[in-house]
C-alpha cells in the first residue's frame, strides 16, 4: 500500500523559520565590511533603543544597508511564493507561475518606458524622489495591466481564458518593451538590463513597506480562501458543486497575484523561478492543502530570496550579480531535475 | 423536490434540450437514459443549477437553483460530474473531506459505503480509474449527509466500474432515495436502470420520449430513443434485461 509520505507542516515551518533566522544573521554579518556577531547585536540593540556604545558606522551598515535588504528579500520572496501557490491553484497547473497573468510584463513596460523616455521628468523631480520614480512607474504599469486583463476577462468563463488573455497581454507588453529597447541608448540599456534581471540593491525601508503590505494581503487572501482553493483542485464545476463562489475566488486571487507581482517587480525588478519553484517543491513535501501550503511557501520563499541575495552580493564582490540570475541558475536545474524525476516515475 | 417545466437549452440554433418537463419527488430515484448527445448531462446541469435554461423554469425544493448562492446550493444538492479531473496529490481522506464531511467517522463511513475501507491514507493519484470514481462518489455522498430531503445528481456514476461495483453504486443511489433524497442518475446501463430506478426518463435529440416506471418501459420506447432494435428479456430473478441488437435499425424506418 502506497501511503502518503509527507513532512508535518508545523515541523517543516519550524525548521525553515530557524534556517531563515540563521540566514538573516549571516546576511547581517557578510558584505563589503565584515561585522562580528557582537557588532551586529550591538547595532541591533542601539536601533531598538538600548544604547550600548557608540560605533555609528556599524549602525549605518546594519540598519540602513543590510536589514532593509533582508526585509525586502523576506517579504518579496514570501509575496512571490504565495502568489505562485495562488496561480497554481487558479490554473490547476502545479507548474504555473505568477508571471502568467502578464502583470510583471506590464510593470516592465512601464519601468523600461520610464528609464528610456523619463529623463525630462527625472530632471525636474526633487532629488529625494528620483530613486522611487522607476518603482512607482512599474507599480502603475502593474495596476494598469491588471485592470486591462480583468476588463478583458470579465465576460469570459474559465481560468484558462484568464491565463490566455494574460499571455496575450504579456506578448504585447514584450513587444512594447522591445520597441523601447530599440530606441534606448547604451546607458539606458545597461540600467534596463540590470533592472530586468532583478536586484535588491535599491532596498530601503520605504520600499519594504509596500512589498510587506502586498505580501501580507496576498497571504491573507490565500489563507482565508484556503479551503476554497483546495476544492478548486477538484475542478471548477466540482468547486461550484461543493459551495465555492468560483468567480469571486478567481477575482480575489487574480487581484492578490497582481498586487504581489506588481509590488515585487516595482521594488526589485523581475525575479524569476521563486513563484514557480517554491510552492511546487513545498507541495511535494507537505501535500496540496493550501492552509499549510501558503504559510510554509511564504517562509521558504522569503528564506530562498535572502539566500539568493547573499550569494548575489558576495560571489563577485565588490560587484553584485542581479538576483534574477542567481534564482534562475539555482531554480532552472531544480526544475529540470523535478521534471526528469517525474518522467522516470 | 426537483422540477423542470418546459425547459429548453439552445446554443445558437442548436437545441440541446427542447421543452423538457420532469419532476422528481423526495425519496424517488429517476434514471436519465438516451443515446450520446441526447441532452442528459445538459438536463442534469439545468436541474442541479449549473446551467441556466434558455427558456422554461427549473426548481429545487421550491426555488430556482440559479437564484441560490453556491454555498446555499451546496447545502441542498450534491453533484457528481461525468469526468473527475483531480490530479493533485491529496490523500483519499482529504478528497472526501472536500465534500464537507470533516469528522473522521463520517469520512470512514463514506469510504466503507463505496467499498474502499481503510484506503483513507492512500494518495488519490495512485488509485485506479475505477477507485478514483468511487472516491469521488464517497465525497459526494459525504456532502449529501444522512439527513434526507436533499437532491443528489450523478452523471454516469457507473462508467469505468466493474459489474459488481456498478451494482454497489446503484444500491447506494437507491439507499439515498430511501433516506428521502431526490436522486437523478444519468446511466447507459439500461439493465441497471430497469433494476434500480423508480422511473426512467428516456431522452433523444433533446426531447423527452417517455418517463415511466421500469415495468412500463417497452421495446418500442427504446427503439425510438436509441434508433436501434432492442430486446427486453425477462430474467429468472424477475428483473428484465435490455439488450440492443447489433446493426438493426428500427423496423418502422424500413430499409433503403
Amino acid at each position: 500500500m502506497i501511503a502518503a509520505r509527507r513532512i508535518a507542516p508545523t515541523r517543516l515551518t519550524a525548521g525553515l523559520a530557524a534556517a531563515v533566522v540563521a540566514l538573516a544573521l549571516v546576511a547581517c554579518l557578510v558584505g563589503a565590511v565584515t561585522l562580528t556577531p557582537g557588532q551586529v547585536v550591538a547595532a541591533l540593540g542601539r536601533g531598538l533603543g538600548l544604547d550600548l556604545d557608540g560605533a555609528r558606522r556599524d549602525d549605518v551598515i546594519v540598519w540602513t544597508l543590510r536589514l532593509p535588504r533582508i526585509a525586502l528579500a523576506l517579504t518579496a520572496g514570501a509575496a512571490l511564493a504565495v502568489a505562485g501557490a495562488l496561480m497554481q491553484a487558479l490554473t490547476r497547473n502545479p507548474l504555473a507561475e505568477p508571471g502568467l497573468l502578464g502583470v510583471s510584463n506590464g510593470a516592465a513596460v512601464a519601468a523600461v518606458g520610464f528609464i528610456v523616455l523619463g529623463d525630462p521628468l527625472v530632471a525636474r523631480a526633487p532629488a529625494a524622489v528620483v530613486p522611487f520614480l522607476v518603482p512607482v512607474a512599474a507599480f502603475l504599469g502593474a495596476l494598469a495591466t491588471t485592470a486591462l486583463i480583468l476588463a478583458l476577462a470579465r465576460r469570459s468563463a474559465g481560468s484558462a481564458t484568464l491565463v490566455l488573455i494574460g499571455v496575450g497581454v504579456a506578448a504585447v507588453s514584450g513587444a512594447a518593451t522591445g520597441l523601447l529597447l530599440f530606441v534606448a541608448d547604451d546607458a539606458q540599456l545597461r540600467s534596463v538590463t540590470f533592472w530586468s534581471m532583478g536586484s535588491l540593491g535599491g532596498a530601503r525601508w520605504v520600499l519594504v513597506v509596500p512589498v510587506a503590505v502586498a505580501a501580507a494581503v496576498t497571504l491573507a487572501v490565500a489563507w482565508r480562501q484556503a479551503a476554497a482553493l483546495d476544492r478548486l483542485l477538484l475542478g471548477e464545476a466540482e468547486a461550484r458543486h461543493t459551495g465555492v463562489d468560483v468567480e469571486r475566488l478567481r477575482r480575489q486571487a487574480a487581484l492578490a497575484i497582481a498586487l504581489a507581482t506588481g509590488a515585487v517587480v516595482a521594488a526589485c525588478g523581475a525575479i524569476g523561478f521563486v513563484g514557480l519553484l517554491v510552492p511546487h517543491v513545498i507541495r511535494g513535501l507537505i501535500g496540496p492543502r493550501h492552509r499549510a501550503l501558503v504559510i510554509v511557501s511564504a517562509v521558504a520563499g522569503g528564506g530562498l530570496l535572502v539566500a539568493a541575495d547573499l550569494v548575489s552580493r558576495t560571489v563577485v564582490a565588490p560587484a553584485e550579480l542581479p538576483i534574477g540570475i542567481v534564482t534562475a541558475l539555482v531554480g532552472a536545474p531544480v526544475l529540470i531535475a523535478i521534471a526528469r524525476a517525474r518522467g522516470a516515475a | 423536490m426537483i422540477a423542470a417545466r418546459e425547459v429548453s437549452v439552445a446554443i445558437g440554433d442548436r437545441r440541446l434540450l427542447d421543452q423538457v418537463s420532469l419532476t422528481v419527488e423526495a425519496g424517488e430515484l429517476v434514471v436519465l437514459a438516451g443515446p450520446n448527445g441526447a441532452g442528459k448531462s445538459t438536463l442534469l446541469a439545468v436541474l442541479g443549477g449549473d446551467r441556466r435554461p434558455t427558456s422554461g423554469v427549473a426548481s429545487l425544493a421550491g426555488t430556482s437553483p440559479h437564484d441560490l448562492g453556491p454555498a446555499r446550493l451546496a447545502a441542498r444538492r450534491a453533484f457528481l460530474p461525468q469526468r473527475p479531473r483531480l490530479t493533485a496529490a491529496f490523500t483519499v481522506a482529504e478528497v472526501i473531506a472536500l465534500g464537507g464531511a470533516v469528522d473522521a467517522a463520517a469520512r470512514a463511513r463514506a469510504l466503507a459505503a463505496v467499498g474502499l475501507d481503510g484506503l483513507g491514507e492512500r494518495l488519490y493519484p495512485t488509485l485506479s480509474g475505477g477507485e478514483q470514481r468511487r472516491v469521488q462518489l464517497a465525497r459526494v455522498l459525504a456532502q449529501l449527509g444522512d439527513g434526507g430531503d436533499r437532491a443528489l445528481f450523478l452523471d454516469e456514476p457507473t462508467a469505468a466500474l466493474d459489474p459488481r461495483q456498478q451494482h454497489r453504486v446503484m444500491a447506494l443511489a437507491r439507499r439515498a432515495a430511501d433516506l428521502g433524497h431526490a436522486v437523478v442518475v444519468v446511466l447507459h446501463e439500461l439493465t441497471l436502470a430497469l433494476a434500480y430506478a423508480d422511473r426512467i426518463a428516456l431522452l433523444a435529440h433533446g426531447r423527452l420520449i417517455a418517463c415511466v416506471p421500469p415495468r412500463r418501459v417497452t421495446e418500442g420506447h427504446l427503439a425510438l430513443t436509441y434508433d436501434t432494435e432492442f430486446e427486453l428479456v425477462a430474467l429468472p430473478s424477475g428483473a428484465r434485461a435490455a439488450i440492443a441488437r447489433a446493426d438493426a435499425p428500427p423496423r418502422s424506418r424500413g430499409h433503403l
